[in-house]
């Protein structure tokens, strides 16, 4: 395994584009890129999966075809994201995930000055600034500590990357979702005049779901800059990692393996920075919680697809329906007026 | 023009045509009042399509060299199960719809089944319960379940929401109800009558 790396992207808040790659002789590597706000972790191979689960990406060879119908999916959208800790939003009560709203961007300059505040260091975004951390800890070892200044560069980059990665929308539906509500109460102590019923409200919804991937269909993509010979094509096993349908599900995957934890990375420990939620958006409900359990599996019967169920305990449900509670009047599916 | 549903009233059990509704009522901790607004019963949009009342027994045996020995210490706490669905979620013109996104045109909340659907999970939610500002019971009312000259007494334990791509335009619900005491209206037979007079 290399050295760990932390890769710096503070620049994009100071506004003055670095050197790029400047690599420090350490046991850790730090790598300045100047990136812009843009560029901002906005891939998915920038979110952390945790120190026992490694995940690399190769560039795309062949064509991925997706066989299901966008406008469909429109909808009835179902997306998943994350949510940020809950002490960011603290520090910064606007910002949001996934990069909505005009005022992101200077929701992301008010974290950098809420963490240069923090440091007491008002050079903390600039790219200098993890270089000079660096050097100042004696190049081998950086404070371990949270407080330490380059483990904060590494807590707020993953943070800016949770920010704005979009949120994933699911090619293929669940087939089947179930949520559970239970009582916490008790009716089981007798007296001589029947049972003492007790109640204490609720237990967390619980949210089971059961998807299946799309089949493992791939195409021919000719580029000048793609592959020389063939790749694999059409519904067959062989295309599963070029299929839109395998890789929509790894994100999928990779959002569980993440579940918006801030992850040492400089230490590999974990040791985590943060921690913050999951967000399911689903039939004008969001649904705030964390993915408790995750499990694939492919079958014979079903070849070429998978088959996988979630269950996703619920900390926060929302309504963000406008719906008044009665039946209001019917949309005409044309576009016109309202049926009467 | 609607399409409406099963029941239009709480007292359609009376109204001739042989119905018989399932008629929800939340009530006060004293047991009695409803809390409900005047006249407002909840009366299911589809009459769930089961209805499971178990009894059982509290006894316990013990095996000795004598033989058994049975201790029977009266009721275990009832339960009632029922399954439900939600009815199809569909409109006049429009048809059934398992549209959710509002962004294009009414989504499957504009039907009378969701709007019913909705209504029960805020019954469940509530349970008879009078809560606090912080969201903790402070008082506990009571659930009454009424069927066919009955009334159950009781609270809801658990509630189960379920879609399905195997059954579209509609939700699957479970629901438990545990019975604190239950309330029989029947007829006595006239040949038990004539013995009395």
């Amino acid at each position: 395994m290399g050295k760990p790396t932390i890769t710096d992207q503070m620049g994009i808040v100071g506004g003055q584009p670095s050197e790029p790659s400047q690599t420090f002789e350490s046991d850790y590597e730090v790598v300045v890129t100047g990136a812009s706000l843009q560029e901002v972790a906005v891939t998915w191979d920038l979110i952390e999966t945790g120190r026992r689960f490694d995940l690399s990406y190769e560039p795309q060879v062949g064509k991925p075809i997706d066989g299901g119908s966008e406008q469909l999916r429109k909808f009835s959208p179902f997306t998943i994201g994350f949510e940020l800790p809950a002490d960011v939003k603290d520090l910064i009560p606007t910002l949001r995930v996934g990069g909505e709203g005009a005022s992101f961007e200077q929701d992301i300059t008010n974290l950098g000055n809420a963490f240069a505040d923090v440091m007491g260091n008002g050079n903390y975004t600039s790219d200098g600034f993890v270089q000079e951390s660096a050097f100042q800890q004696n190049q081998d070892y950086p404070d371990a500590s949270f407080i330490g200044r380059t483990q904060i560069s590494n807590y707020v980059v993953q943070l800016l990357r949770l920010a704005n990665i979009p949120e994933l929308q699911v090619l293929v539906n669940p087939n089947s979702m179930s949520v559970t509500y239970t009582k916490v109460q008790d009716f089981s102590a007798r007296t001589r005049k029947n049972r003492i019923f007790r109640a204490w409200g609720e237990e967390q919804p619980t949210i089971s779901f059961s998807f299946q991937t799309g089949g493992f269909i791939a195409g021919q993509e000719r580029h000048f800059w793609g592959s020389d010979s063939n790749t694999p094509s059409g519904l067959q096993y062989a295309s599963k990692k070029l299929s839109a349908a395998w890789q929509n599900f790894m994100k999928i995957f990779q959002v569980y393996q993440n579940s918006a934890l801030l992850y040492d990375t400089i230490f590999d420990t974990e040791a985590h920075l943060g921690v913050g939620g999951l967000v399911i958006r689903y039939d004008q409900m969001i649904y705030r919680g964390m993915i408790e359990s995750f499990e694939f599996s492919y079958g014979d019967e079903t070849p070429n697809m998978l088959t996988f169920d979630i269950s996703f305990i619920v900390s926060q449900m929302e309504d963000v329906s406008d719906d008044s509670g009665i039946v209001a009047p019917l949309y005409n599916p044309n576009g016109e007026d309202f049926f009467l | 023009m609607r399409i409406p549903s099963a029941f239009e009233h709480p007292n359609d059990e009376y109204n001739g045509l042989g119905r018989k509704p399932v008629v929800l009522d939340v009530l006060a901790p004293d047991r009695r009042t409803s809390m409900l607004p005047e006249g407002v019963k909840f009366v299911f949009h589809v009459n769930p399509n089961e209805l499971s009342i178990n009894y059982a027994k509290t006894i316990s045996r013990i095996q000795t060299m004598g033989g058994f020995v049975e201790q029977v210490w009266g009721d275990d706490a009832q339960e009632i199960s029922m399954s439900m669905n939600s009815g199809a979620f569909i409109r006049p013109y429009v048809g059934v719809s398992a549209i959710t996104n509002p962004d294009y045109g009414g989504t499957r909340r504009q039907t009378i089944a969701y709007d019913k659907y909705l209504d029960l999970l805020a019954l469940f939610h509530s349970n008879g319960m009078v809560y606090g500002i912080n969201g903790q019971v402070i008082q506990a009312g009571i659930i009454s379940l009424y069927f066919d000259n009955v009334i159950y007494y009781g609270w809801f334990t658990s509630f189960t929401v379920t879609e399905s791509a195997e059954s579209p335009y509609k939700l699957d619900l479970q629901a438990n109800f545990t019975v604190d005491t239950e309330e029989h209206l029947t007829f006595l037979p006239y040949e038990d009558l004539s013995v009395r007079f």
